[in-house]
């Protein structure tokens, strides 16, 4: 008997102990944890909803409404409290682009949850919502849509599904785009419901801002028509044209070609996303001797009369430059380089300035480092200088002529229009004016540097004037003084230059005296010529003929007799 | 021993319910206070020689039968109470200590096949015990009844007001974890308090065992003791996290007719030990 009892006492003391254990445990989350396990509950029901704030716009210089945000449906039911599935489905067949099988297939669906159609138009979602159908969920969200379709499209970027803004403006700003979300704090059931009579506080969503671009909605359409155009009549693979404003900086027009829907963006080829003219480099040719010509004449070590000879060739670093046609000019003037563009004579420029003071220059101009124009991924081109590892001395003489350093267009614009602004580099820019409710912010155009003086600015523009005139130049339109300089630079690949693709470009600015207007133009691997002066220089033509209308410059004699007056 | 067999049968059956005029009951239940009854029996009938191997294992051949049927229904809580009712009270019935490291043994080796005829949820829950997988839907119900408990604190969030259950963050609240209810409205005092009522319950089982003047009587009281208190336990512990979800309901205390009705029926069999003790005694003066 007394050892049943031991055995009781054991059996007893054992389960004070698991006692304990428990008591224990209970110890550790009601006291020590417990406030842990507050927040954890409070975390629990306390929620956050998240208003969507209304993205801005993005419209014109004028105002054209380029983008906005519309209100599409989502269409979802729960299909355990449909009430008469099949009636159901009829409905939204008529009103839905789907089969009626597939719809009644989802109103029947065992899941609790099931997605019936996305990005349904508004006056459907609209109509679906107002039957107010037990398990039919009509839920709005924001869709971006840009009424001018492929209008400015590289320059505008899109919007994705999530509301994430990617490529030109939208990429740019899209903080000042999207605005503010705003909160709603309160307490929520299991379900994941907000219960309306428990909101603790309410922060109301801000707005985007509104966009007002440099653009001009008429001049980009005109700009990338004349491109298309261009691009089917020479038979190219692609193009593109920056048209700027050169006192201001600002672009009036920026074209790719092939560009793409931004209201199709999820559907196109996305290798077309990137503007080509801020994300894409290319080897300048023969129109990088306008910075070549701008530093020896600001440097001093020639001057616009100054006569060289051209032998055909010259050897620079080991290397040996010919000129386009491989034959030798004889006694030339700096005019008649870059008339005749000759790579002979632009090389002799960059030798007697040297490497030092040359790759200044270039420099000053903006080449080798981001504009930092308000567009997304802009890249800064690829200068090699004598530091470097790589650049060799014949890269000095190469380089004179726009090979072997590659830009972009949106970089070689911007550096011809610093010449036509009396030698100062402006910043370009695409956001002319930011809005956003009653406050308003005008964007100022920023000098970067002075880059030559403004005398070597006005010698330069008349030695280009001079220059397409001697050449007779396709670019030239009658009752204008047109300034510029036509490029064709060999395509570099693997180990070299590509035998016959070129990439032809026309960079210019008008009128000369007062230049209103600076349009660079490249067109790529033409087929029908080879030449810049035979492709981009009449697509220069063509644009410049009809901008000049569509920006009231009238022609030089009117101007100035006007002026006399 | 017909009763056993025929409880057997009844376990046997893939219907976990039986449906008695009143209200269904759960045969395992019945099944609990049958199994002390009958092994109570043998060992009184044996008091003194159950240090010899053969009793044990006769005891054990006993059980073992509707212990398979019911593991395979599959009960496996029901299974592990019924064998620790079991084991403490073939202890208490004076098996040889030997003897009791031999069962641990058998545990040991059987364990793996066990393991291997669990149900996969039964394993699952296991596994999720071991290794806590946050996201694992299951891990949701465990995460909420701590969240209760824990956020009730010392003196809890008040009756009926307790924001995790009332809200129906926490599932099957009115039953197996109606202590993490309890533990978050009442708190700690409330919970201390639950312990103390289980903690006289059993204490006055276990008197009445010791009063008890049979081997018999004794033994059942015990048997019914260790099967509150290990009941008990068991849900406690999975409430507070400390053992892996069973579905074990608190004696007394969770919302289910059969658990009560077999508590109450246990309680009934230690009150008729201790009037059987009254008749004694008198008969002795």
């Amino acid at each position: 008997m007394e050892h049943s009892k031991y055995r009781i006492y054991t059996v007893m003391a054992v389960m004070c102990a698991a006692g304990l254990v428990l008591i224990g445990q209970l110890v550790r989350w009601q006291v020590v944890e417990h406030y842990r396990f507050v927040a954890w509950a409070e975390a629990e029901h306390q929620d956050e909803l998240v208003i969507p704030s209304r993205r801005g716009e993005v419209r014109d210089r004028s105002g054209y409404l380029l983008a906005t945000d519309l209100i599409e449906y989502d269409i979802s039911v729960s299909p355990k409290i449909v009430s008469d599935p099949p009636v159901t489905a009829d409905r939204l067949d008529a009103l839905l682009d789907m089969s009626r099988e597939e719809i009644l297939q989802r109103l029947t669906s065992k899941k609790p949850w099931v997605p019936i159609a996305g990005g349904v138009s508004q006056s459907v979602g609209e109509t679906i919502f107002e039957w107010d159908l037990t398990g039919l969920q009509v839920e709005p969200r924001p869709k971006r849509v840009y009424p001018e379709g492929h209008l400015g499209a590289h320059v505008l970027g899109f919007v994705n599904n999530n509301g994430n803004g990617f490529y030109g403006v939208e990429g740019y700003y899209d903080t000042l785009l999207r605005g503010k979300p705003g909160l709603q704090a309160g307490e929520r059931s299991p379900f994941g419901e907000m219960i309306p009579l428990a909101v603790s506080h309410f922060v109301p969503p801000v707005s985007g801002a509104t966009l007002y671009l440099t653009i001009d909605r008429t001049v980009q359409s005109l700009v990338q028509q004349e491109l298309e155009n261009a691009v089917r009549q020479y038979q190219a693979q692609g193009g593109s044209v920056v048209v700027l404003d050169p006192k201001t900086g600002a672009i009036l027009a920026m074209a790719g070609y092939p560009d793409y829907d931004p209201n199709t963006f999820s559907v196109s080829d996305n290798s077309l996303f990137a503007d080509p003219n801020v994300s894409e480099q290319y080897e300048p040719g023969s129109v990088f001797k306008i910075i070549t010509m701008a530093a020896g004449l600001d440097a001093g070590v020639i001057g616009p009369e100054g006569i060289i000879y051209d032998g055909g060739l010259i050897e620079i670093g080991g290397r040996v430059i010919y000129n386009w046609d491989r034959q030798g000019h004889g006694n030339v003037d700096m005019t008649d380089v870059l008339a005749k563009s000759l790579n002979v004579g632009a090389a002799q420029v960059a030798m007697a300035l040297g490497k030092d003071r040359f790759y200044t220059y270039v420099k000053r101009f903006g080449f080798g480092r981001l504009t930092e124009i308000d567009l997304e991924n802009e890249g800064p081109g690829t200068l090699k200088t004598p530091k470097d590892a790589t650049w060799h001395e014949s890269d000095l003489g190469t380089n004179s002529f726009g090979q072997g350093i590659a830009v972009t267009p949106v970089q070689a614009a911007a550096a011809i229009a610093a010449v036509a602004n009396n030698g100062l580099l402006m910043k370009p820019y695409a956001v002319q004016r930011i809005t956003n409710g009653e406050r308003s912010v005008e964007v100022k155009p920023i000098v970067v540097r002075r880059v030559v003086s403004a005398d070597t600015a006005h010698t330069l523009t008349n030695m280009l004037v001079n220059a397409l005139k001697r050449a007779n130049s396709q670019a030239l339109l009658p009752g204008y003084q047109v300034a510029g300089k036509t490029g064709t630079a060999q395509i570099p690949v693997p180990g070299g230059y590509h035998p016959t693709l070129t990439l032809t470009s026309f960079g210019g600015y008008l009128p000369a005296d007062d230049p209103q207007v600076m349009i660079l133009v490249i067109i790529d691997r033409p087929s029908t010529s080879k030449w810049g002066s035979q492709t981009a220089a009449p697509t220069f033509n063509r644009i410049a003929e009809q901008m000049v209308v569509l920006l009231d410059i009238p022609p030089d004699d009117v101007r100035l007799a006007q002026a006399g007056q | 021993m017909a009763t056993l067999f025929i409880a057997a049968e009844l376990t046997a059956g893939t219907l976990r319910w039986l449906d008695f005029r009143l209200f269904p009951v759960q045969p395992s239940e019945i099944a609990k206070i049958i199994i002390i009854i009958i092994t109570a029996k043998i060992l009184a009938d044996r008091d003194g020689e159950m240090n010899k191997f053969r009793n044990l294992a006769l005891s054990m051949a006993l059980i073992a039968p509707p212990l398979a049927l019911i593991f395979l229904q599959p009960d496996l809580g029901t299974t592990i109470i019924i064998a620790v009712v079991w084991l403490v009270m073939v202890l208490m019935g004076g098996i040889h200590l030997f003897h009791v490291g031999l069962l641990g043994l058998v545990a040991l080796l059987a364990s793996p096949v066990v393991w291997l005829t669990m149900a996969d949820y039964q394993r699952d829950r296991v596994l999720l015990f071991v290794n806590p997988d946050q996201a694992d839907p299951g891990y949701f119900n465990i995460q909420q009844a701590l969240i209760s408990i824990g956020s009730g604190g010392l003196l809890g969030k008040g009756f009926s007001i307790g924001t995790q259950n009332q809200l129906h963050f926490l599932r099957v609240r009115h039953t197996d974890f109606i202590f993490s209810v309890i533990g978050e409205e009442l708190g700690m005092l409330g919970a201390l308090l639950l312990f103390a009522l289980i903690f006289a319950l059993i204490w006055r089982i276990m008197r009445a065992a010791d009063l008890s003047g049979d081997p018999f009587g004794r033994l059942i009281c015990v048997g019914i003791a260790a099967l509150i208190f290990f009941q008990s336990f068991v849900n406690l512990g999975v409430n507070l996290g400390l053992l892996p979800v069973t579905g074990t309901p608190l004696p007394f205390v969770s919302f289910g007719g059969s658990s009560l009705f077999a508590s109450l029926i246990a309680l009934g069999l230690v009150q008729s030990v201790l009037m059987r003790r009254k008749t004694l005694d008198f008969e002795r003066v």
